[in-house]
């Protein structure tokens, strides 16, 4: 009866996601096109035309007790069809997970829906409980393939999950690491325990490590065991030739306050063979196999137990002097696209109430931090298949040959603060995933029947069992799959539907968030040491003041200034130092740097010209940006000679780079000063580590002192000291500088317009102004090969491997080198040896 | 003697070839100027129905696997012609355990060794990577001798 179920929602919110149905539930199927819908009571739908029933006991899935239906991909026919489930209705059954992948044709596991249910909880079982669904498979490519190896009556593969390990997580009464308590599926009393330490850290170590852990579990548990060797699964002799991903399906489960149960997450590892043989088990972040779980609690990472302790626990965590959380949580979210194809997305992200609570926090003793809030992102990409009739896949007229694939879905759990930063590359698998692997969950479907469509964002921030909104975005995407083009959608930014607040979302074309910097320094590489600290670059101090002194001034007062050096005091006060009063001006330039200085008048040598400039102490550095350079085919064919790379720095030119120091690293560029001399000196740096420099010059010189000019003033002034002040007002030019005749006053209005335009007198094939009047942005200019890789190159060729291995370890195309020595094959005769060797040298399947 | 027949429809290259049960344990005659890699034998066709389908053999007297075709005889006896032994299947224990230097890979690899056997176009991709944009501003600047505090 459907009132004797408890829902799993807490306090007053509603978890609309949730779907409690009654013990006996019809399920009805209807083919639509190429689309099958499932129908709970009308209560939601999901898309799907294969179906596995499974419900989980305490942790142990099996398929007791559920009628489960005979339909396989391709048995869907039109029409309605009806399936009966039968839920056992133990009363000591605390919860049910009815799972069901969908399934597009012959394209299985494209999305898993998982609808759950709850049932009032017993009393023992009042502790947090964390379940773990553990999935070996093999891999063919980039995707993974679970599948059982057996067909139904119509010769049709059956594909399900391969279940090779389940169990669940408690924690421990005295604290550190929790255990994996294993229990009789019976009588639910503990047969063993196992830390699970090694879900953490045993799947980088080694496989042997993961082999051990999970050979622990079974002989800790007899009755698994034997249930496992029953199934003959083969594929459960985890052989790191033959396995290349695991899944770890987790999630948790609690009995207080209200029979909590947490969103599932899958946890992909995958296999990375080194050269030196080496096997790691490692996150895979793109995942196939339908992660999008349909509940609204938060995603627990495997790092994150103590997080899903917190969640559980109310505010008990919190200590009693600590101000309580807002009740509000909503938040302000950003999206900025830039770039419409292959675009950076940028998620920034502020909540109003929670920063003052943070900030509230004064004694803080929970040690409540911004990483302890979590932010909470995924994006979810569909694709079309495009083998449609219409000539247009993206306008609305979808043929009964359309459909929806949800082709890549991925979720990021950062800190509050981190902004999230994606491109294209990251989040589509499209054309990575397929083609690089031809086959897995995609095979039946050719790349170039896929064409993106829309992407999805979702994003939400959460602390306990505090959250805002769940907040999703929809983007268009159109183009072919290698060149999509990134549009806006009509939707808007849509909260989830049960659970609003005031979240706001805003979309951002083609703009970067303030004062955002998309490349932020990574850490130093082990094989790299930081510089030490004194020799990184500092403002300079380049002698200033010591025994020159260098204003910055505004045309005006320029103009000001050369009024007063041609004024009548100027000279009496200046005669007594000097014979030539221009001698007392080091030199004058325009450079491409804004220096802030302290406002004082201007002294030439020891006279007050009470005229203002700002003096300047310090020139600092200027940081032009960065970029993160990454190799086309990480590979050989991103070096020399394949591969170039120049720079082009603004005031220097193109300089030449050797991709071994920047490939695969990220480059910036800072420019220091010589304001006295005009040049700049471009300093590079390689993750942080200062590679080189080049030198430009970048200041123009307002050429006073310069011969033609200097020598013109020189005389000017001579004559006037000589012939006494402000006598001469009309002094002919004559033969020192003939292209210029006019009066003194003349020449200051040539200095006036020195101030105010863009003159040289330097010579050369890089002047100045040339570097003035050249584009300002810095730029590498990368020129790569474009190889020919066949899509079954490495399966037909292999790829340079250069390393001894012993041949049985491999796997897949090889080629020995010629000293392969078969002598010692016991039993062969000398034909059949060079068999072997001719078999070795040229190319064999091992 | 007894032989193992099959259906082989693997790569001559696969050291462990996947090979379909035909029948084993048939008795066969071995001619007299066989030899042990190239053996012929007879058999009466009544003992193999299936040989048409029959590509490969296995003789545990030998432990060799061979490719195989068949020729009919008069008096409905088969004669089994050995087309080439298999010493990849025959020796793949002892070849699986042999520890030498792998030139090229399908699995095991490193990317950063130059493939000579790649075919790379003459043509070149240029792409162009924006660090930014110089917009430090613009001052002019005085340096004269001396000044005073």
């Amino acid at each position: 009866m459907a009132n004797e179920y408890t829902s799993p929602f807490f306090g007053d919110r509603d978890m609309g996601q949730f779907f409690i149905p009654p013990a006996d539930t019809t399920v009805a199927f209807t083919k639509r096109n190429r689309q099958s819908e499932i129908k709970y009571n009308d209560a939601g739908q999901v898309y799907a035309a294969d179906v596995l029933c499974t419900h989980t006991w305490h942790g142990t899935w099996s398929e007791r007790n559920i009628d489960r239906p005979n339909l396989y991909p391709g048995d869907v026919t039109k029409g309605n069809t009806t399936i009966q489930f039968t839920v056992d209705g133990e009363p000591e059954r605390p919860w049910c997970v009815l799972a069901i992948p969908c399934t597009y044709g012959n394209v299985p596991k494209t999305a898993t829906q998982y609808y759950q249910w709850v049932r009032p909880c017993v009393e023992e079982f009042n502790d947090i409980v964390a379940y773990y669904y553990i999935l070996v498979g093999k891999t063919n490519g980039a995707s993974m393939t679970i599948r059982r190896d057996n067909t139904n009556a119509s010769g049709k593969p059956i594909v399900s999950y391969r279940v090779v390990q389940t169990g669940r997580v408690e924690s421990t009464e005295t604290g550190g690491l929790p255990l994996l308590t294993l229990f009789d599926p019976v009588t639910m009393i503990p047969t063993g325990a196992q830390s699970i330490g090694w879900i953490a850290n045993g799947f980088n170590s080694g496989s042997n490590n993961f082999l051990n852990a999970l050979n622990a579990l079974n002989n800790a548990d007899d009755n698994r065991s034997s249930r496992f060797q029953s199934e003959d699964l083969s594929i459960y002799n985890i052989d790191p030739a033959v396995v290349s991903r695991i899944a770890i399906l987790t999630g948790a489960w609690a009995a207080r306050p209200n029979n909590h149960l947490s969103e599932m997450r899958w946890i992909n590892l995958t296999k990375n063979t080194f050269v030196d043989n080496v096997t790691q088990w490692t996150l895979y972040p793109p995942n196939l196999i339908g992660s999008f779980i349909a509940t609204g609690l938060p995603v627990f990472t495997v790092d994150s137990f103590d997080q899903m302790v917190r969640y559980f626990e109310g505010d008990s965590w919190l200590a009693d002097n600590d101000a309580p959380p807002p009740s509000d949580w909503s938040t302000d979210w950003d999206i900025y696209i830039k770039g419409a194809q292959r675009p950076d997305i940028y998620i920034t992200m502020a909540s109003p109430k929670v920063d003052e609570w943070l900030a509230d926090l004064e004694d803080n003793t929970s040690g409540l931090s911004k990483d302890d809030i979590k932010v909470e992102y995924r994006y979810r990409e569909y694709a079309l298949n495009a083998v449609m009739d219409s000539p247009n896949p993206y306008a609305n007229s979808y043929t009964t040959k359309d459909w929806l694939i949800d082709i890549y879905d991925d979720t990021r759990v950062t800190s509050y603060g981190e902004n999230l930063q994606l491109n294209y590359p990251n989040v589509n698998n499209i054309t990575g995933g397929l083609v690089a692997g031809g086959g897995g969950e995609f095979s039946d479907v050719a790349i170039n029947e896929l064409y993106p469509y829309y992407a999805e964002l979702g994003f939400r921030i959460h602390y306990g069992k505090y959250m805002s909104a769940w907040c999703r975005y929809k983007i268009g995407v159109i183009g072919s799959p290698s060149v999509p083009d990134f549009v806006k959608m009509q939707n808007e930014g849509v909260q989830d539907d049960a659970w609003q607040d005031d979240s706001t979302v805003t979309l951002h074309y083609d703009e970067l968030p303030p004062g955002y910097n998309p490349y932020p320094t990574p850490e130093f590489p082990p094989d790299i040491n930081p510089p030490p600290d004194d020799t990184s670059p500092s403002p300079s101090q380049t002698g200033l003041g010591l025994l020159t002194t260098t204003y910055k001034v505004t045309p005006a007062n320029a103009k000001a200034l050369g009024r007063y050096f041609w004024g009548g005091n100027l000279w009496q006060e200046i005669k007594a130092l000097n014979t030539s009063p221009i001698e007392n001006v080091v030199g004058m330039v325009i450079m491409p740097i804004d220096i802030a200085g302290d406002t004082s008048t201007i002294v030439v040598g020891n006279v007050d010209t009470n005229v203002n400039g700002d003096k300047i102490s310090l020139v600092p550095l200027y940081t032009l940006g960065s970029a993160q350079i990454k190799g086309r085919y990480e590979s050989f064919l991103d070096y020399e000679p394949y591969t170039t790379i120049h720079i082009f720095l603004p005031f220097v030119g193109f300089v030449r780079l050797d991709p071994v120091y920047v490939t695969g690293k990220t480059l910036s560029v800072t420019y220091s000063y010589d304001i006295i001399n005009g040049l700049c000196n471009a300093m590079l740096f390689v993750d942080g580590v200062y590679i080189e420099s080049h030198q430009g010059q970048c200041g123009i010189d307002i050429p006073l002192i310069a011969t033609n000019r200097s020598q013109l003033a020189v005389g000017l002034a001579t004559s006037l000291l000589s012939t006494g002040e402000g006598a001469v007002t009309n002094i002919a030019m004559g033969n020192k500088a003939g292209a210029v005749s006019g009066t003194v006053s003349n020449v200051i209005g040539s200095l006036g317009e020195y101030l105010t335009g863009f003159h040289s007198q330097r010579q050369g094939g890089y002047t100045p102004v040339c570097a003035w009047t050249e584009t300002r942005n810095c730029f590498l200019v990368i020129e790569s090969p474009n190889a020919s890789y066949t899509g079954t190159y490495r399966h037909d060729k292999g790829l340079p491997c250069n390393a001894s291995h012993t041949i049985g370890s491999l796997s897949g195309f090889t080629v020995c080198d010629p000293s392969v020595d078969v002598s010692g094959i016991v039993g062969a005769t000398e034909e059949e040896k060079a068999m072997i060797k001719e078999y070795l040298t040229t190319g064999f399947y091992a | 003697m007894t032989v193992d027949f099959y259906t082989n429809n693997s790569d001559a290259r696969k050291l462990n070839k996947s090979i379909g049960v035909i029948k084993k344990g048939v008795h066969c005659e071995l001619k007299d100027d066989s030899d042990v890699l190239r053996p012929t034998l007879t058999l009466a066709r009544i003992s193999l129905i299936n040989y048409p389908i029959c590509n490969y053999m296995y003789i545990n007297s030998f432990k060799r696997y061979y490719y195989i075709k068949f020729r009919a005889l008069v008096g409905d006896m088969l004669q089994v012609e050995t087309i080439d032994p298999d010493p990849l299947m025959s020796f793949g224990n002892q070849i699986r355990s042999l520890y030498t230097t792998i030139i090229r890979q399908e699995n095991v690899f490193n990317k950063y060794f130059i493939d000579n056997e790649l075919a790379i176009r003459q043509t070149k991709k240029i792409q162009l990577v924006s660090l930014g944009t110089y917009n430090a501003g613009t001052g002019i600047y005085l340096t004269v001798d001396g000044g005073k505090d």
